[in-house]
């Protein structure tokens, strides 16, 4: 069954009604955080639905003992508070003895922009993507949030769904197919954007606003951070020559870091600028697009260093020709001549 | 093989044997490693006889995933030991295997793990077991199971606030076919529990959380019997914290009541000395 959705918790909770009314062994757990769906909840499937307290450590160990006893188990919290908090819960409980168990975070990045530090959530992506066996889907979409957790119902293992209230620019069909992981929405020779989640929708715009300064701008979509689909992220970044990584997280260990990893290890030319949150916290107040500016991923933003970077790349082609003829001492300009001479 | 409780166990002595033997083979075991966490395998050990050859916990060695077995989840997952060793002897996997017991290549580690038979949950990061026994009891009641889910906490572990989180929330499910117990040795791994995070009056605060409790002596197996010989018949809509008051390193003399008791193995003279208590 598929359905258009325009509001992610509806997409979320409202697939997941229709999965736990078929199965009376799926559980939904919160963790005292609310969604209007769960009222569906409340009233038809009273048996399936708990709310288990501000307690997020154990809220994991009884999913997992849950899991344990038979069930198919969704645990929903703020994405800070369930996997920082309870991270060797989810480890050691969930992931290291392969459990059905769904985590649901709520919020992505600077969902909660004048919320602090507390509220910001900029290293979960980080940390999630060290879990072996962890399934971690970061949608961009509604119908990837809904597909997330059909899939996740199909799963004998553990599943991290990272999940933001968007909005998000619609992209794809109720009835798409998500299993590759990843989606070129947009092609383009001068630089590749890969976004993850809200910021897809910030990467085609970003690139809709290149192509009106000539610059042109292709962009993955990287729903799926894992398992991830390595030979069509190899496949899709082989002809670029600049990748942009674009997230709302800290440019240690999350998209950023999956990218350069693929890039290096694919031995692909392709050089990598990662904008995301440049390894700091922010106790700023403002709009989520102020807090975006104050490490360049609002639409100025991006604008503004890729732009920078095309034309620094441009004044490098002029130069080099003199320096490479005296001999340079300076190693990336090496680089950067045998780029221009290919 | 079902193993049901029967009314004229009370024959101590007979139990006392029985857990010497498993301690001194599991002395044994880790001097043959070099490895092993006696002090809390040995405060527990008493417990753990009662429960695995007393008839208190319903199990099948020959099945060891039977849907309607009683679930005991270690949660002070070093003390895998005197476990190990118990279900070996049980029949759920060669006794032989025990000679292997950390070393390369075998299954039987320094910490629970999900893969040895008999075994539920891997355990040995502190303060996990009693949550997931919670989710595992709950789980039994919400699929109409009448299994019981024992949990072995220790003192120190439950210096962890995840233990207290728990600890609110198993009275709320009203989970009577949950049962803990707590290993009160009363040491950590470097100090005495009371000189650190101090737990006491810890029957009244597990009262306090809701919970049914027993206090007796963890080394007395008519208290443990008398303890827990109604955990299958209790109709009681809380759950049950058993206080077992042991001695940490029980039946080595060097190790008993010391804090280095914890992962040090005894040398020399000690070993003579607690071969022959055991024996």
């Amino acid at each position: 069954m598929t359905r258009a959705y325009t509001e992610a918790r509806d997409a979320c909770f409202e697939e997941l009604f229709e999965i736990a009314s078929r199965d009376k062994d799926v559980i939904l757990l919160t963790a005292d955080t609310g969604a209007f769906a769960f009222q569906r909840f409340r009233t038809d499937l009273p048996d399936q639905f708990f709310n288990v307290g501000i307690a997020e450590q154990n809220a994991m160990t009884v999913a997992a003992g849950l899991a344990l006893s038979g069930k198919r188990v969704f645990v929903f919290g703020i994405s800070n508070f369930v996997t920082l908090r309870c991270f060797e819960q989810i480890k050691l409980d969930i992931c290291c003895m392969d459990l059905p168990v769904t985590i649901i975070g709520m919020g992505t990045g600077y969902v909660y922009p004048k919320d602090g530090p507390t509220h910001h959530m900029t290293d979960v992506l980080s940390l999630v993507r060290t879990l072996p066996g962890l399934t971690v889907w970061s949608p961009s979409d509604y119908s990837i949030i809904a597909a997330a957790i059909r899939s996740a119902y199909r799963a004998n293992g553990p599943t991290y769904l990272y999940m933001d209230k968007g909005p998000f620019d619609a992209t794809y069909a109720p009835d798409a197919d998500f299993s590759d992981g990843l989606t070129v929405l947009r092609s383009g020779c001068d630089v590749t954007f890969v976004a993850t989640g809200v910021m897809v929708a910030q990467a085609m715009r970003a690139a809709t606003r290149l192509a009106e300064r000539g610059i042109e701008a292709g962009v993955i979509d990287l729903y799926r951070i894992k398992p991830l689909n390595v030979p069509l992220l190899e496949c899709a970044l082989a002809g670029s020559r600049r990748v942009v990584t674009i997230e709302e997280n800290n440019i240690i260990g999350g998209l950023g870091s999956l990218v350069c990893e693929t890039v290096a290890e694919a031995g692909l030319s392709a050089r990598v600028k990662r904008l995301g949150i440049q390894d700091t916290y922010r106790c700023d107040i403002s709009d989520r697009e102020g807090m975006r500016a104050l490490d360049g991923l609002d639409l100025d933003g991006i604008e503004r260093i890729v732009g920078c970077w095309m034309d620094e790349d441009a004044g490098r082609r002029t130069a080099l020709q003199p320096l490479q003829s005296v001999g340079s001492r300076r190693p990336q300009r090496r680089r950067q001549t045998s780029e221009v001479t290919r | 093989m079902i193993q049901q409780y029967d009314s004229h166990v009370m024959d101590t002595e007979r139990y006392e044997a029985l857990s010497k033997r498993i301690r001194l083979r599991a002395l044994e075991m880790a001097l043959h490693a070099g490895a092993g966490h006696l002090g809390g395998s040995f405060s527990c050990a008493d417990i753990l006889v009662a429960l695995y050859y007393g008839g208190l916990l319903q199990h099948d060695p020959a099945d060891p995933t039977w849907a309607d077995r009683d679930r005991l989840i270690l949660s002070k997952g070093h003390a895998n030991n005197t476990l190990y060793v118990i279900l070996a002897d049980r029949g759920y996997f060669p006794p032989q295997e025990l000679d292997r017991f950390c070393q390369p290549g075998s299954f039987l580690g320094n910490h629970c793990d999900k893969m040895v038979p008999g075994v539920e949950t891997i355990s040995g990061s502190l303060g996990h077991g009693l949550g997931t026994a919670a989710g595992l009891a709950w789980g039994a009641r919400l699929s109409g199971r009448d299994y019981r889910v024992f949990c072995i906490l220790g003192d120190g572990e439950s210096q962890e606030g995840s233990i207290w989180e728990a600890a609110m929330f198993a009275p709320q499910r009203r989970l009577g076919n949950l049962v803990a117990i707590l290993d009160r040795n009363r040491l950590g791994s470097e100090d005495f529990t009371e000189d650190t995070a101090g737990l006491d009056p810890v029957e009244d605060k597990w009262a306090a959380f809701g919970w049914d409790v027993r206090s007796i002596n963890g080394h007395d197996f008519r208290d443990i019997f008398t303890a827990l010989g109604d955990v299958h018949s209790r109709d009681r809509q809380r759950p049950l914290m058993i206080v077992a008051n042991t001695v940490k390193g029980r039946g080595i003399p060097a190790l008993e009541n010391t804090p280095r008791a914890h992962h040090t193995l005894p040398k020399g003279e000690q070993i003579e000395m607690a071969r022959r208590v055991l024996v």
